[in-house]
């Protein structure tokens, strides 16, 4: 049988995974911005910011990204933007179909995949299977970094598993955690700010709010997506997803503005 | 009576003037001036409802909040907020703009795009409002839309993404009808403050609290009257200066 691959020893490809990320892991040990979650919002913050030359670390706690955004209401895969959401899904070339005046559906599969590759396109880096542990705080509590754990460490016995995290450093943190607000809890609990829990579902006003919202609520430390809706009390979206691509994109300029400020 | 209209809504200016000098004699129709206030981004950021089921607002904004209510008022998009305790607007335009909005005799009343709610006691949760009577009176035109309920099964349509047509059963944004509801609504206004009561009983006069949209669009009409017997007499009694008689 004619041989299609290249000869290549286990010890090889291991060595490679390791030094692949070994040089990555340790260049992103610093970087401008770390978005903490890897969902629609989340994306759309790091992309902006890598198309802007900025050096942006997403650290995603599942092995996927893409977060809700895979699938509309109700477990069925088409995601629908209301207007000007399209704007968006047509700068990422992802194709879609109007359902009704200013309502547009796409493929949640395609959307998603798109969404990634385009961040990932835009010079991204993705640390994922990686949980949020803790924030790092500098001189007036301002944020600057994030406190990270292999997320399966998270799930064993902490009596098996007294496995300290690490720290990465940061100039800004974005949350983008979804209704969790990782981020900002931790400020929370430090009682450096007070959130306010998610309301009941408006879809009308919600999309605009949190759009409205997004931007820095603690120095250092910006909220985007449906973090912006748990921090500030605002009311739930239900499956719509043109809010989340548009603060995202906000919270990259914001990101900009205060890394240039 | 001083109508404060928000500049998105500065063409209703002459349907307004024309339709109420039937029944007020002297009416000024001003732009609105909160934008001119843009120290009161705070009070407003204070009185944002949070939770529907819970009677406090937001006593402790944080930046972001107070940065938006601030672009709100000098930019002008007033409605793009959430919900507002109505009450509290009303306390924070007397107290602050006193000029224009704690004169009685000058009847003021605000036509705002903000969405206002009341907290009821009985069921223990806010809701929206088209009108909040109280001095001055705050008219919630985007209020008007959404206040009175539609039944309930236009809910879960919408819930479900079913928001079909519906033949004009309800009121939507670019409804034609809104500036005769928005008029028949101020002759609420004038009532409450010549009478103390701004509603009436009569399902069909312009005064009656509507509940539900069908209400309002049918007791919003110039047919069969705008305003019933009683208070066409109640309103000539006060026009000339003589003493209001209650029903």
């Amino acid at each position: 049988m004619t041989k299609k691959f290249a000869k290549v020893t286990e010890k090889e490809v291991t060595r490679a995974i390791v030094s692949g990320f070994a040089r990555e892991f340790e260049g992103y040990v610093e970087s401008d911005v770390i978005v903490i979650g890897g969902g629609p919002s989340g994306l759309m913050a790091a992309r902006f910011l890598a198309k802007n030359s900025k050096k942006v670390l997403i650290i995603e706690r599942n092995n996927y990204l893409g977060g809700g955004f895979w699938i509309g209401g109700f477990l069925m895969n088409k995601i629908t933007v209301r207007s000007p959401g399209e704007k968006e899904l047509d700068e990422l070339g992802i194709p879609y179909s109007e359902s009704g005046e200013g309502l547009y559906v796409a493929n949640g599969p395609y959307a998603c995949s798109q969404l990634i590759a385009a961040a990932c396109a835009s010079g991204v880096r993705i640390l994922n299977m990686a949980s949020f542990e803790d924030i790092v705080l500098r001189e007036d509590s301002r944020v600057g970094g994030a406190v990270i754990n292999w997320t399966p460490v998270q799930t064993l016995p902490r009596q098996i598993t007294c496995v300290d995290p690490v720290a990465l450093e940061s100039k800004v943190v974005i949350d983008a955690t979804g209704h969790d607000a990782c981020v900002v809890k931790k400020l929370e609990e430090r009682g450096l700010i007070r959130t306010k829990g998610f309301g009941a579902m408006w879809v009308e006003r919600a999309e605009d709010m949190i759009v409205e919202y997004t931007g820095e609520v603690h120095p250092g430390l910006i909220v985007t997506g449906m973090a912006v809706s748990t921090t500030f009390g605002l009311p739930r979206m239900g499956p719509t997803f043109g809010a989340m691509l548009l603060s995202g994109k906000k919270a990259g300029q914001e990101a900009i503005d205060l890394l240039s400020g | 009576m001083n109508i404060y209209l928000c500049k998105h809504h500065r063409s209703l200016g002459d349907y307004l003037y024309s339709f109420l000098n039937r029944f007020i004699p002297s009416i000024k129709i001003e732009d609105c001036p909160i934008p001119s206030y843009p120290d009161l981004a705070l009070k407003f950021a204070q009185i944002r409802v949070i939770n529907p089921d819970r009677e406090g607002t937001n006593s402790e904004p944080l930046r972001p909040e107070i940065n938006f209510e601030m672009r709100k008022i000098t930019e002008c998009y007033c409605g793009k907020g959430g919900v507002y305790s109505g009450n509290h607007y009303a306390l924070i335009l007397r107290k602050h703009i006193p000029g224009q909005f704690a004169d009685l005799r000058s009847m003021p009343v605000l036509n705002t795009p903000e969405y206002l709610a009341t907290f009821q006691f009985p069921e223990m949760r806010w809701h929206l409002r088209y009108g909040i009577f109280s001095i001055p009176t705050l008219i919630s035109i985007n209020g008007i839309i959404e206040a009175p309920a539609r039944p309930r099964g236009y809910y879960l349509k919408k819930v479900m993404g079913l928001d079909g047509g519906h033949n004009g059963r309800y009121l939507t944004h670019s409804d034609k009808r809104l500036s005769r509801i928005l008029a028949g609504i101020l002759l609420q206004g004038l009532f409450y403050y010549r009478s103390g009561n701004p509603f009436c009983s009569d399902r069909n006069c312009s005064l009656y609290n509507s509940h539900w949209q069908e209400d309002l669009i049918r007791s919003q009409r110039d047919d069969p009257h705008i305003l019933c017997p009683h208070h066409t007499q109640m309103l000539t009694d006060i026009n000339s200066g003589g003493i209001i008689r209650h029903a």
